[in-house]
């Protein structure tokens, strides 16, 4: 760095300066986040239940009994599930809609517009308005599935069916923000790459997208494939407000579990060893995130 | 650049005192009374209740200007209001008066977070006269010790749509009163055709009730005298579970949870739905006269061996300031009188614990047959289970779950064997 | 280039084909919430498909929302809420990526490491003691509880600070010739520059905690200061799920603000989606 004028003009000042800006939120930072942190790993060792006046260190008993506990093998292997369906089909999504919205410029902002609608809904409301659409006697789909003669499923109440519903949902709400990413990530690539191509003979629209496009999609693709991991591991608000983890506990997720044991069942030990859980799947997506780019540091 | 940066937080500021402050009137908008103390309730089951709270707070505060009863959002059933409870009591937010069910008395109380009403009781002078159940004081009642006055009571007892029974060959005068006649005339019902279903038992109670009903009709009990092992895996409870594996496969009973249920059995294509008396209120309204409803007794009932566990909940104070407890008690003893108690059980289904009540409502029984049914079975009542022990919450779910693979039909034919695993769950999950 | 007409026309149709079928699909869920809170009971329950209502009961069915819970109330704290917890943000997060991205520190890189590390912090996982934390300082039940785990927005510091790096120092050393103070470089010189990145932070964090139900969930227990989300719970509770009409309208009136906002100014809310994405 060349030789500038320096903030404050003698280090105590600039220490101060420091001090005052950054200091609240490093201590917040601190109480709300990093405490909370180290809090919940320390909980998921006892055996503290929410509201008693003692508890005890057990250990890593709350981890043993969750390898063990059919729910909590459920859960996890369905948050899986869940993500497994999810990802690629609203990533594919987006991927699609971005490439035919870019295409060509006709109504391009009407297009984004409507597929990112879905996104703007809350949550909980989409949840309530997708839960009556999939009535298996008055829902939309049904009604519908029923004017080409076929007998649609149960649904939400068909343990065969309920997570794919709720995977369903699930892409609806998330293909747009994908699209949006993925629109931002071809609009950077500059048009003369893909004219260039095209005069060296990549006539085709295919032909182009494999040569060009796509290899300068990738590392988006690959940001996007992680968020969407993430994001569907966050999975809470439509099993609480629909399923409530049913039926059978076909629906029930890591998050969901979480909550009931720690606030429905009052065993908060428990629900601390599963948000530790959590956290180690979530963090261990971030490492491979971090390994695969790691020469994408911040700008 | 700057002006019009510090215009635009300050344009924020005012925006947020504004909205702030425009709030803060809302919400403590009365008119201008002094020291008037403001109470928290909550309560459950809004469709069954909502009516009937409204009606009784308004009695109470016309009467006591002094007080005012402000609900919480209502909880769907009394496990949240459980919760709710105890995860506010830390920090001492909880409200002052809850409503809750039979079974969870035990757990408010054992937090330190109920107020033991007998003091209160003991000078109220005309408490006596109420002529209070013993069996259904006692109902609320931990060690000795008032927690709760039964507020509302209800027992299982089955809905019948008259003129399916009717068209199956039925008669609505004569209502079978064993559960093999019950399941025949499901089966005859199903052979109507047209997407009628026969028979529909409301496995997915809330705190397990119905199961314990089935086991508790047969003479048994949820564990044994001394609290520690599991008792409803003996005969009482294979026949119990047999019978609901017998509902599934005889009598083809729909996979819904009760609400599901309770909505086509309204719609005139569920035959006989066994739940609580105290949805005879919110049914009759659905079923809005589309067709004659019977209600008829919970089959098989053997004086001197079955018993039936109450439904229903009763009121405790559960307020921290003396004066508060004081005011909430006043609430309380008000809402329980007799005159409220009838109010109550006209309005729901639910039935008043007390005979004063009961004199009251002699008229109105006898010109609504439907809401005496379940007074009639008053003999069998006994306390609704509650598991003792941390994990008492999950072992309703676990039973629940088990109960679900049944129903479902997944493992309707081997119920023994689910029994076994019910069994086994909770004796796990059961202090050592 | 030379373009051959036909098949560019065809292209063009086919892209239309296919973006409408989809933007349908998206739509859907959306057409049939306003079809069924426009109905009356009995053509919902009628099993027949039909998207407009014979007779209209709109009005109807918003009135009963609004009679049976206090959902104007619920969107005014909606509103409060939102707005506290994102001036509490920014005032805590502006200064903090001032330094990080101008002022030379010892630690510095340590800071910046933290607040990356706390970006990558799933909010639900800490939940928990957070919650015992709001319990300790007998915070349950108010708006300063909704707003504790969101103080320190690790994604605005972060935000923040990558667009402060992009601001050339002259005009910051400019400001302090003319005898600018520290803060009020902060507050009058980087907050309005950098309005670009603060609008995609609130556009952010207004989304997110205007539809968030979590956190909300567990904290809040009042009737009079739900928000929104809980709002349609609560209501959806009241009835046990027998009036649809009125539960479509309740979530069609929860869904309105953020989607009219976002139709008034699209562009700037998806340039923020796509700072955000860009940026990471």
């Amino acid at each position: 760095m060349a030789e500038r004028l320096l903030p404050a003009a003698t280090s105590r000042s600039r220490a101060r300066l420091v001090a005052l800006c950054a200091g609240p939120a490093v201590l917040f930072g601190l109480v709300t986040l990093i405490g909370p942190l180290v809090a919940v790993v320390v909980l998921s060792l006892t055996d503290y239940r929410l509201g008693a006046a003692h508890f005890s260190f057990i250990g890593t008993r709350n981890f043993v009994a969750l390898a063990h506990d059919p729910v909590f093998r459920h859960s996890f292997a369905n948050t899986l599930l869940y993500s497994a369906l999810v990802v690629p089909a609203s990533t594919l999504a987006g991927l699609g809609l971005a490439l035919l919205i870019d295409a060509r410029p006709a109504m391009r902002a009407f297009y984004r517009t409507v597929h990112f609608l879905p996104v703007m809904a809350a949550t909980i409301a989409a949840a309530v308005v997708w839960e009556f659409m999939l009535n298996p006697s008055l829902g939309l789909v049904n009604l519908l599935l029923a004017q080409v003669g076929i007998a649609g499923p149960r649904w939400l109440e068909d343990p065969k069916t309920a997570l794919l519903s709720l995977a369903l949902i699930g892409v609806w709400q998330s293909c747009g923000f994908n699209m949006v990413l993925f629109l931002t990530g071809l609009t950077s690539i500059a048009p003369q790459y893909r004219e260039a191509a095209a005069v060296d003979g990549a006539a085709h629209a295919w032909d182009r997208f494999w040569l060009v496009t796509w290899p300068l999609l990738r590392p988006i693709t690959a940001f996007v494939v992680v968020i969407s991991v993430i994001r569907s591991f966050q999975l809470f608000e439509t099993v609480y407000v629909i399923t409530g983890g049913g039926p059978q506990k076909s629906t029930e997720v890591l998050l969901y579990t979480m909550f009931s044991e720690a606030f429905e069942f009052f065993r908060t030990g428990r629900g601390a060893a599963i948000a530790v859980v959590f956290l180690a799947l979530v963090g261990t997506l971030t490492l491979v995130r971090f390994w695969l780019f790691a020469d994408r540091s911040p700008s | 650049m700057d002006v019009n940066a510090r215009r635009t937080r300050i344009k924020q500021m005012a925006a947020l005192a504004g909205y702030g402050a425009a709030t803060l009137v809302g919400a403590g908008a009365t008119p201008a009374l002094a020291a008037q103390t403001e109470l928290e309730m909550l309560y459950a089951f809004p469709d069954l209740f909502r009516a009937a709270m409204q009606s009784v707070a308004k009695r109470f505060m016309a009467a006591n200007p002094d007080v005012r009863i402000v609900f919480r959002a209502p909880a769907p059933q009394y496990e949240q209001v459980l919760q709710t409870v105890l995860r506010d009591a830390v920090a001492g937010t909880q409200p002052d008066i809850v409503e809750q069910g039979l079974n969870g008395i035990r757990a408010v109380s054992d937090q330190g977070v109920a107020v033991a009403l007998d003091p209160f009781i003991a000078a109220q002078k005309d408490f006596a006269s109420r002529g209070l159940n013993p069996e259904m004081l006692a109902a609320g009642q931990v060690k000795g010790r008032t927690y709760a006055l039964p507020f509302a009571i209800s027992l299982p007892v089955l809905y019948y749509n008259a003129e399916l029974v009717k068209r199956a060959g039925g008669d609505p005068a004569h209502l079978p009163t064993t559960w093999d006649g019950v399941i025949d005339l499901a089966k005859r019902i199903n052979a109507l055709g047209g997407g009628t279903n026969g028979l529909f038992y409301a496995w997915d109670e809330t705190g397990n009730w119905m199961w314990q009903a089935l086991v508790f009709s047969r003479g048994g009990t949820m564990l044994d005298a001394a609290e520690r092992k599991v008792a409803f895996d003996g005969a009482a409870g294979q026949w119990a579970i047999a019978q609901l594996a017998r509902f599934v496969r005889e009598a083809r009973m729909p996979y819904l949870t009760h609400l599901a249920a309770r909505e086509q059995f309204a719609a005139g294509t569920i035959g006989i739905f066994a739940t609580s008396s105290a949805q005879l209120g919110a049914i009759q309204k659905i079923v809005a006269g589309r067709f004659a409803l019977s209600v008829g007794v919970y089959p098989d009932l053997k004086p001197g061996v079955s018993r039936l566990p109450s439904g229903g909940n009763g009121l405790m104070v559960t307020a921290k300031d003396p004066a508060r407890q004081r005011a909430a008690w006043r609430f309380v003893e008000f809402a329980t009188r007799p005159e409220q108690a009838a109010e109550v059980a006209r309005l729901t289904g639910y039935f008043p614990p007390d005979e004063k009540a009961g004199a009251l409502l002699a008229d109105f029984y006898r010109a609504n047959p439907n809401f005496a049914v379940a007074v009639r079975e008053q003999s069998f009542a006994s306390a609704w289970y509650a598991f003792p022990g941390p994990n008492g919450l999950k072992i309703i779910d676990v039973i629940k779950d088990q109960l679900e693979s049944v129903v479902s039909g997944r493992r309707a034919g081997d119920p023994g064997q689910v029994l076994a695993s019910m069994a086994a769950q909770v004796q796990r999950l059961l202090p050592q | 280039m030379k373009i051959r007409a036909p098949r560019r026309l065809a292209g063009s149709i086919a892209r239309h084909l296919l973006l409408c079928t989809s933007g349908l699909l998206c739509l859907l869920p959306f057409v049939w919430m306003l079809s069924t809170a426009s109905k009356p009971a009995n053509e919902i329950f009628s099993r027949h498909l039909h998207f407009l209502p014979q007779h209209f009961a709109g009005w109807r069915n918003v009135a009963t929302v609004f009679a049976s819970v206090p959902m104007l109330r619920y969107l005014a704290n909606g509103v409060v809420v939102v707005a506290l917890i994102f001036a509490l943000q920014l005032a805590i997060a502006l200064p903090c990526a001032y330094v990080l991205a101008k002022v030379p520190f010892r630690g510095r890189r340590l800071l910046f490491g933290a607040v990356l590390f706390c970006l990558m912090l799933p909010p639900q996982a800490v939940a928990i003691p957070q919650f015992l934390l709001a319990q300790r300082l007998g915070l349950i039940d108010t708006w300063w509880a909704m707003a504790l785990p969101y103080l320190v927005s690790a994604f605005g510091i972060y935000l923040l600070r990558q667009y402060f790096r992009t601001i050339p120092d002259e005009l910051l050393d400019a400001a302090r010739l003319d005898g600018f103070g520290e803060f009020a470089i902060v507050f009058r010189l980087m907050l309005p520059v950098s309005l670009p990145a603060v609008t995609a932070f609130g556009i952010f964090s207004v989304t997110t905690h205007w539809n968030e139900f979590f956190w909300p969930q567990i904290v809040l227990s009042s009737p009079d200061k739900l928000t929104p989300p809980l709002g349609i719970a609560f209501f959806r509770n009241e009835e046990a799920g027998t009036d649809y009409g009125a539960l479509m309208a309740a979530a069609a009136i929860v869904i309105a603000p953020l989607v009219l906002a976002f139709l008034l100014a699209q562009r700037r809310f998806i340039e923020g989606i796509a700072l955000t994405g860009l940026k990471s």
